[in-house]
């Protein structure tokens, strides 16, 4: 058996140094091009000018507010490199300035000022707190408004927000900073997505994510599980997968992201807003001289929490016991004398790693009046912390805009992705983590031959867990280009016409290779190989026209146009069976090729308008108005219609209370009201389609769903209260907002009991109808908070945020016992969630203790394993030692005496009851700091990789070493005789005679098969799942100027970033962060052995010159 | 030409975007051919997640398989239980697929396809709708009708169904059969379900339900209509027992006509539940080549072994009875059906040198629905399998079946029966069993001259074992003789040897080291064993499945 190598670090990106040097010239030479078209024009004007005036010296200092001298500010003469830096005593000089020359002075917190030279020769500069972004332009859909302006709830994430962690993909970057924003990853591996609700879960889709729109084409998933990628139950058996759309996008490229919240910001979006908008807009050249800059990290990753499991002297000890317990099995020769072993082979630090990771980006922008561009090329890799998974990712971005007349404008975005990833089943039953768990400590992971050793023991068959996972391929490679070519036409003065064409193309290659192997007595001799080849194109036309004008104090603007996309999906797959080698990957070559081939086309059309109004800056006003045709609907509910207002009141601008400025400087209250919908559900599910299903009698084709003729849009209404305060000086910022929201309608399965045929195989199953079903409210309170506690030369900076949301379902379809379910693994209930209830719910039974002896037995309420006939058998019928369940209810209601399906309830909500985020940054001369911690408060965590590590089933398995604190049973009179009468041949077979020695465990009895299934879902699985995370800190120096421009450097700044130092929990798996399952969309907070998120130590450079 | 674009837009056209990769249930349906195709399926998919609850149920739970660790072993089966949630899964899925084709049929079929293959296919979905209820009623007991799902939907009362009793259901399964033997045809096209399958499994249905309620004793009208259906098929159908017993488990044998009503699996895992997984479960490991088998450490039972006279404590085998060796494989069995190009397979050279280990404690492995490795599969059907996936069919009534439900009916509540046509039967059952013609056979002492209780008792199992069937015998004897049910199970040798790996390898036995379980678990079995609970998810979306059944008026329904 040939073993695979693994490679060291850095053998992967032997290609690396070619294609960055490729980027880097392709960068040189677009730059060139436009630097020349930017020099002819700037050199003429120098040339006039200097002819004319004198170039001279100038001198200046600049000071803060409160008069104190500002050292370290930056002085550039705009649109050149030359600058300098103000020393200690806030005092800065420069020679040869031309008279026409600007002056810029910034420092960060800073308002930026410019100052024309002139005749002047000394300058003195007040540097003046930034009020926070009241001017800041943001994109609001549609088009741009001023921050100040805005009545909507929205959260606003600039460059430095994304880049102050280390990420992989933009959505990591939302993580714990936008208040009202709930993100959970989905995995700890590389490149994995995030799972993001804005302002709670107000849809039972498996689609509650976000729209994500970048530079305003919506961004295309590809979908959503494994097996749309072709890679079958490979990455397990659920709707869910980690794979983002996002991770094709690179981070560095990101100028801001704009999340819209409330309905008054997303009715825009119209059907596709309700869960949320997230607006992403990269970054555009501005007019200037070529600036390059070079941003770059490098990392290791680790894994830095263990399970408690027992090492193999424990196991001994442990399978000694319950060999005596049982009797019935004899202690295994090997382990007579546990204190001769050691610790055996530790699986979790096998199958975890120490991993590497890195980033390069370089990119270059500048242009002209005429021309503007920004170009950039990346490289990204991230081996992943548990063996087998990686990510890598190449990506290049064009973005140029040109003035081709004065009322001309033209603009192309274009970004082209390609990722590469190795995939593992972490997660599940099947995954790695668990199956490594599991395996026993005396397994070697090899045998004295240096092959993987496995084991099959009697009904016990153990492949080796490290050889399951690195012989097994499972890769995905995706290519996307996407972006837009728009036109800005203004005909009249203040009318613009914005015509424009996005698109996302897109593809991708899902493959698996199970390899001819051989692990001890397990064999495949027959090789397996699958691959997808997925194709999508999607078209997004855009028109609209935006009329602003101002009459005196009144400003208006009056936007109305249309847009309609077309999605174009196909796959072609082809599997076989029995190729010639392990060597190539090509099931061409195998028996009897199977292919798949699918395709659909899904569209949409739309027809908006806004119409925003401001007098003063006191009063605002919006209005929005959308109507939305969608294919996913039929001929009888196609279109549907969105309004939304919301109205703002800037009442520190009115002269009544202009007392408050020395407190309030900015104060806004906002009030919106907004209708959005949702259509996410899938093509034709107002028909029922019909699928293949192949049989020796010949092709059959079945009906794979029941129809829903009357299947409409799911809608949603949202209030939205909230209040901005600027306060002193606007040194602090604070956002207050509160919100209801309801989701009616709501597109879902109808839930049905299996005498509708509507369960089992996904496969196999008649799907049941999808329709609007239910109603689910949403409340919740955001604050976020900004405050500059010390400016000067030690700088002090805090955010943070706080959200709280309460969900509801209101209404359910069906009669009164209907109620929305979630699984674990398969088909196994954990989550109930009931009409009036918050959502999801866990779901089981109580557990009030262990049985003592047979008199507690007999005297606490029977469970159905209690015999009938009164003889009890510690193989089959409930055992001293077994769980003692609490009676809850019964068929009336009330409490009966009997443990049965009565008896389970509600045992605890996933759901937090508020997330937080806390940001400080401090800078002192060239240094800063960055503290991020964020967390969640009160929710529950379903330990369900416990049930199998603390079950005691099967003595092959290992277990957590909590369960030396089972019950231990002893003879109540170890001195009674037996006769073998009744096959009662000892004291632990005579029921009267048997006691625990420990009555306050909460852990049962160990026994094989488990007759009184202790392990059922109970409290006993469930844990506090609240938890504060060290998230990030980041240390960086920036060179100072002074050397910098020595080396015709800009800016030069390196950094040290912890991620994920240590995370405070009560919580005993791995990792706290556990989002939506990945099995079931109506599960949160499961942990099936989830991909625990790793610690990252990086270090970066940026440079720009 | 902007307000062409946008008028293009608006258009419906642009939005209407029914499936475009396949059909729909409007445009299918248009031919005879496609009507069929549409039937195909509820030969093979909705059962899928069925086959291991109908292997557990039907052998683990009567004693005729030892399955380790199981609940099936114990009889504690919880309602959380993944076999039981499946299969009652499964089963449903089944009902809504035969009531969702009966309708399309009805509503959907278009002008060219003939009133004949209406009837056909309709019949044919019957046949199958009575065979899940059939499975339903004695596995769960009383369960509700659901005789139309999108009714169901449609009126939205679907989470207050109250459960029907047991004779009602018995009479709903006895009127869908009755409809279905009016719409089928006489014969079908190969391997598809025809008049007699109905005829078959209506005799079964009316032997299962005459003991229903009774003490004691049977119903004699039923027996009678028991004794009326199988002889139909005896007589009419045209149909004979296959020469050779094991033949009847192979790929060749998918379609034969020892067959009435099969599962017609396709080796494809594309899409899933398509494909016959049996052998995963069932068969040693290595046995084929895709890593796919696991389930040697389960095999026939000791009890099993006792009633074919044999015994897994000698090397010697008794190959008398040839439906032992084609039921399960033991020391010094060789079969040249598997592993045709590697010259055969033996069971004990195999675990002996191969695997190095006896895996199953009875000394004995499965040997029905094995197919084999991939060269057997090519060999069989003329194309190879894939992981879990092979395309044998699952006999779920075969014509000696309806032999036996014969002899059993005519003998009824009497002692003993010598009627000439059930001991024919009943002889050509054991003629074949013995490896000799019927015309040999009766002259020998093996033939029957009278029938008894207790023999055709037996002879049901040697002849049925490990065809999932085995557990509905004793919930038909548990309708009337619940202590006889009870004792018989009771008295099983369930349990294991220990040490049989250094008996066969030394070749001597030595009793201290190889001996049967000295203190054999014996299962709590009660009159609650003999119905299963329904799966949690049901009882928490219906509480009426918790409460008592209700009378139901079956003549309200119709087809």
């Amino acid at each position: 058996m040939k073993k695979k190598k693994r490679s060291l670090p850095g053998s992967n990106y032997r290609n690396l140094s070619n294609y960055l040097t490729i980027i880097f010239i392709t960068v040189l030479l677009v730059s060139r091009t436009s630097a020349v078209i930017g020099a002819k024009t700037t050199n003429s004007t120098t040339r006039t000018s200097s002819t004319f005036q004198q170039e001279h010296v100038v001198k200046g200092k600049v000071s803060d507010q409160t008069g104190a001298p500002l050292p370290g500010v930056t002085i550039i003469i705009k649109g050149t490199n030359q600058g300098t830096v103000s020393d200690s005593n806030g005092e800065f000089g420069l020679d040869d300035v031309s008279p026409d020359a600007t002056l810029q002075f910034s420092f960060i917190g800073m308002k930026l000022q410019e100052h024309k030279v002139g005749d002047k020769t000394f300058f003195e500069v007040i540097m003046e707190a930034d009020a926070i972004g009241l001017e800041e332009v943001v994109a609001v859909g549609y088009g741009t408004m001023k921050k100040g302006d805005l009545s909507g709830a929205s959260v606003s994430m600039g460059e430095q927000d994304i880049k102050a962690s280390v990420i992989t993909n933009l959505d990591q970057a939302l993580q714990g900073r936008a208040s009202g924003v709930t993100s959970m990853a989905t995995s700890g591996a590389p490149g994995s997505s995030v799972s993001i609700r804005v302002r709670g879960q107000s849809t039972i889709n498996s689609n509650a994510e976000p729209l994500y729109v970048v530079d305003g084409v919506i961004l295309q998933g590809g979908g959503t599980s494994g097996s749309d990628w072709g890679l079958g139950d490979k990455l397990g058996n659920g709707s869910v997968s980690s794979i983002s759309p996002l991770s094709t996008i690179n981070p560095s490229d990101i100028l801001s992201v704009e999340i819209l919240k409330d309905a008054s910001a997303t009715a825009i979006y119209g059907a596709q807003g309700s869960n949320g908008v997230i607006l992403i807009t990269t970054k555009r050249g501005k007019t200037g001289e070529a600036k390059f800059t070079y941003e770059g990290m490098i990392g290791v990753q680790d894994q830095r929490t263990r399970l408690e499991m027992m090492n193999l002297r424990e196991f001994a000890e442990y399978s000694n016991s319950v060999a005596m317990e049982n009797n019935a099995l004899e202690s295994r020769n090997e382990f007579l004398d546990p204190s001769l072993l050691g610790a055996g082979t530790n699986w979790q630090d096998a199958i975890f790693q120490e991993a590497f990771m890195q980033q390069h980006q370089v990119s270059a922008s500048g242009g002209t009046d005429a021309i503007r561009y920004y170009v950039s090329g990346s490289y990204m890799n991230q081996e992943g912390t548990i063996i087998g998974s990686n990510f890598e990712r190449y990506s290049v971005r064009t973005n140029l805009d040109a003035q081709l007349k004065p009322w001309l404008k033209l603009g192309l975005t274009i970004n082209y992705a390609n990722t590469n990833e190795d995939l593992g089943l972490a997660e599940g039953t099947e995954g790695v983590v668990n199956y490594s768990l599991l395996t026993p400590p005396d397994i070697p992971i090899y045998d004295i031959e240096g092959n993987y050793a496995s084991v099959i023991r009697e009904g016990y068959t153990r492949v080796n867990p490290i050889a399951n996972t690195l012989d097994k391929d499972l890769t995905l490679q995706r290519e996307k280009l996407n972006g837009n070519i728009f036109m800005d036409i203004s005909p009249l003065k203040n009318l613009t016409w914005h015509t424009e064409l996005g698109y996302d193309i897109n593809s991708s290659k899902g493959e698996y290779f199970l390899p001819v192997v051989t692990y001890g007595n397990w064999t495949r001799s027959i090789n397996e190989n699958s691959i997808r080849r997925n194709n999508g194109t999607f078209y997004q036309l855009k028109n609209y026209l935006t009329y602003d004008n101002k009459v005196g104090m009144h400003n208006y603007t009056l936007m109305a146009g249309q847009d309609a996309w077309l999605s174009s999906w196909e796959y072609m797959s082809i599997y076989a069976t029995g190729l010639p080698d392990n060597e190539i990957h090509n099931p061409a070559l195998g028996n009897d090729p199977v292919i798949g081939h699918a395709f659909n086309k899904t569209s949409m059309s739309s027809f908006f308008g806004r119409g925003t109004y401001n007098y003063n800056d006191k009063y605002y006003g919006t209005y929005t108005y959308r109507r939305d045709g969608s294919s996913n609907f039929g001929p009888k509910n196609r279109w549907a219609s969105f309004h939304a207002f919301a109205v703002s009141w800037r009442f520190t601008n009115e002269k009544f209370l202009e007392w408050m400025k020395p407190v309030i400087t900015n104060g806004k209250i906002r009030f919106g009201w907004g209708q959005t919908g949702n259509s996410n559900i899938g093509g034709y599910l107002w028909g029922a389609s019909i699928s293949r299903m192949p049989t020796s009698l010949g092709m059959g084709y079945r009906q794979s769903n029941i129809a829903n003729p009357y299947i409409q849009w799911e809608t949603q209404e949202q209030l939205n209260l909230g209040l901005d305060l600027g306060l002193i000086n606007d040194r602090i910022n604070l956002t207050v907002d509160v919100y209801d929201k309801n989701s009616a309608d709501m597109l879902m399965d109808l839930q049905l009991p299996s005498y509708m045929g509507t369960r089992g195989n996904e496969s196999s199953a008649l799907a049941p109808p999808k329709g609007n079903y239910g109603e689910i409210n949403n409340k919740g309170i955001e604050i976020s908070m900004f405050s500059r506690n010390l400016t000067g030369e030690f700088q002090w900076d805090t955010k943070f945020q706080i959200s709280a949301n309460r969900n509801k379902l209101v209404a359910l379809d069906g009669t009164d016992n209907a109620h929305i379910e979630g699984y674990g693994q398969w088909s196994d209930v954990v989550t109930v969630t009931n009409v009036g209830e918050s959502l999801y719910n866990f779901y089981g039974y109580k557990v009030a203790g262990v049985y003592t002896d047979l008199e507690d037995i007999e005297n606490s309420p029977k469970t159905d394993k209690y015999p009938s006939d009164g003889v009890f058998n510690r193989y089959n019928t409930v055992w001293v030692g077994d769980l003692k369940f609490e009676d809850i209810s019964g068929p009336d209601g009330v409490k009966d005496g009997i443990i049965d399906a009565y008896d389970r309830t509600n045992i605890g909500s996933p759901m937090p009851k508020f997330t937080y985020g806390l940001e400080n940054t401090f800078r002192y001369k060239n240094f800063d700091l960055t503290v991020f911690v964020n967390g969640t408060y009160g929710n529950k965590i379903l330990n369900y990789t416990a049930i199998n590590l603390s079950n005691m089933k099967s003595i092959w398995d290992n277990q957590l070493d909590k369960v030396t604190q089972r019950a231990i049973l002893e003879p109540i009179n170890g001195d009674k005789v037996y006769d073998q009468s009744n096959g009662i041949s000892s004291w632990y077979d005579d029921i009267t005679n048997v006691q625990v020695t420990n009555p306050d465990t909460k852990v049962p009895r160990a026994i094989a098969n488990d007759p009184n299934d202790n392990d059922r879902i109970s409290d006993r699985y469930i844990e506090d799942g609240s938890y504060l995370r060290i998230k990030n800190i980041t240390l960086g120096y920036t060179v100072p100027t002074a050397i910098t421009n020595r080396y015709h450097l800009e800016n030069l700044r390196i950094y040290m970033n912890i991620q994920n130092l240590y995370t405070f929990t009560k919580y005993t798996g791995y990792d706290p962060e556990i989002g939506v399952s990945t099995v079931n969309q109506n599960v949160y907070g499961l942990d099936n052995g989830k991909y625990p998120i790793p610690r990252i130590v990086s270090l970066g450079l940026n440079v720009s010159f | 030409m902007a307000l062409v674009v946008l008028g293009l837009l608006a258009c419906e056209e642009f939005l209407d975007r029914p499936t475009i990769d396949n059909y729909n249930v409007d445009n299918f349906y248009q031919t005879d051919e496609q009507c069929f195709q549409a039937v195909n399926p509820i030969y093979n998919s909705p059962w899928y997640d069925f086959q291991r609850g109908f292997f557990k149920i039907g052998e683990v739970l009567s004693g005729n398989f030892y399955w380790g660790a199981s609940p099936y072993m114990t009889f504690t089966i919880n309602s959380t239980d993944q076999d039981l949630v499946n299969m009652s899964a499964s089963l449903w899925a089944v009902n809504a697929y035969c009531n969702g084709t009966l309708e399309n049929i009805d509503l959907k079929a278009g002008p060219d396809v003939s009133e004949e293959t209406k009837l056909t296919v309709k019949g044919e979905a019957l046949v199958w709708k009575a065979m899940a209820y059939f499975y339903l009623v004695r596995i769960f007991g009383e369960v509700p009708i659901v005789h139309s799902n999108s009714a169901e939907i449609s009126e939205g009362d679907y989470n207050n169904k109250y459960k029907a009793t047991i004779p009602n259901i018995y009479d709903y399964i006895i009127m869908t059969l009755e409809q279905a033997i009016e719409w089928l045809p006489e014969k079908n096209e190969k391997g598809r379900i025809d008049r007699y399958s109905a005829y078959g499994l209506l005799s079964k249905v009316y032997l299962t339900k005459s003991g229903y309620g009774l003490d004691g004793s049977r119903n004699t009208d039923d027996l009678q209509k028991a004794a009326q259906y199988a002889l139909k098929v005896i007589n009419n159908s045209g149909r004979d027992l296959l020469p050779v017993y094991s033949d009847v488990f192979r790929l060749e044998s998918n379609d034969s006509q020892e067959s009435l009503l099969a599962w017609k699996w396709k080796a494809s895992r594309d899409p899933w539940t398509q494909n016959n997984s049996l052998q995963s479960d069932l068969a040693l490991p290595k046995f084929s080549e895709f890593a796919d088998t696991w389930g040697g450490y389960n095999g026939p039972s000791v009890d099993l072994q006792d009633a074919f006279n044999e015994n897994a404590l000698s090397l010697n085998r008794e190959n008398t009875d040839r439906r032992r060796k084609a039921t399960m494989m033991m020391y010094s069995d060789n079969y040249d059906y598997f592993w045709a190009d590697k010259g055969g397979f033996d069971w004990a050279d195999f675990c002996l040198n191969e695997l190095n280990e006896i895996q199953s404690p009875t000394g004995a492995n499965c040997v029905k629905h094995l197919v084999g490795n991939n060269n057997d599969h090519v060999l069989g059907i003329g194309y190879g399998m894939q992981g879990m996936a092979t395309s044998l069919s699952t006999h779920l009534l075969r014509l000696s079946d309806v032999y036996l439900i014969y002899a059993e009916a005519v003998l009824g509540n009497d002692a003993s029966s010598s009627d000439a046509k059930a001991l024919e039967v009943f002889n050509q059952v054991r003629a074949r069993a013995y490896g000799m013609d019927y015309a040999e056979f009766v002259g020998t002492s093996l033939a029957a001259t009278s029938l008894s209780f207790d023999k055709i008792w037996k002879e049901r199992r040697l002849e049925l074992a490990c065809e999932g069937d085995r557990w509905y015998d004793y919930v038909r004897l548990h309708y009337y003789k619940p202590q006889e049910a009870i004792a018989e199970l009771k008295a099983q040798r369930r349990s294991s040897y220990t040490g049989l790996f250094s008996f066969y390898e030394s070749g001597t036995l030595d009793t201290d080291v190889t001996y049967y379980d000295k203190n054999p678990v014996i299962p709590n079995i009660t009159d609650d064993s003999f119905t299963l609970p329904f799966p949690d998810t049901d009882l928490t979306m219906n509480k009426h499945l918790m409460e008592p059944a209700v009378e139901h008026d079956i003549s309200e329904y119709s087809y």
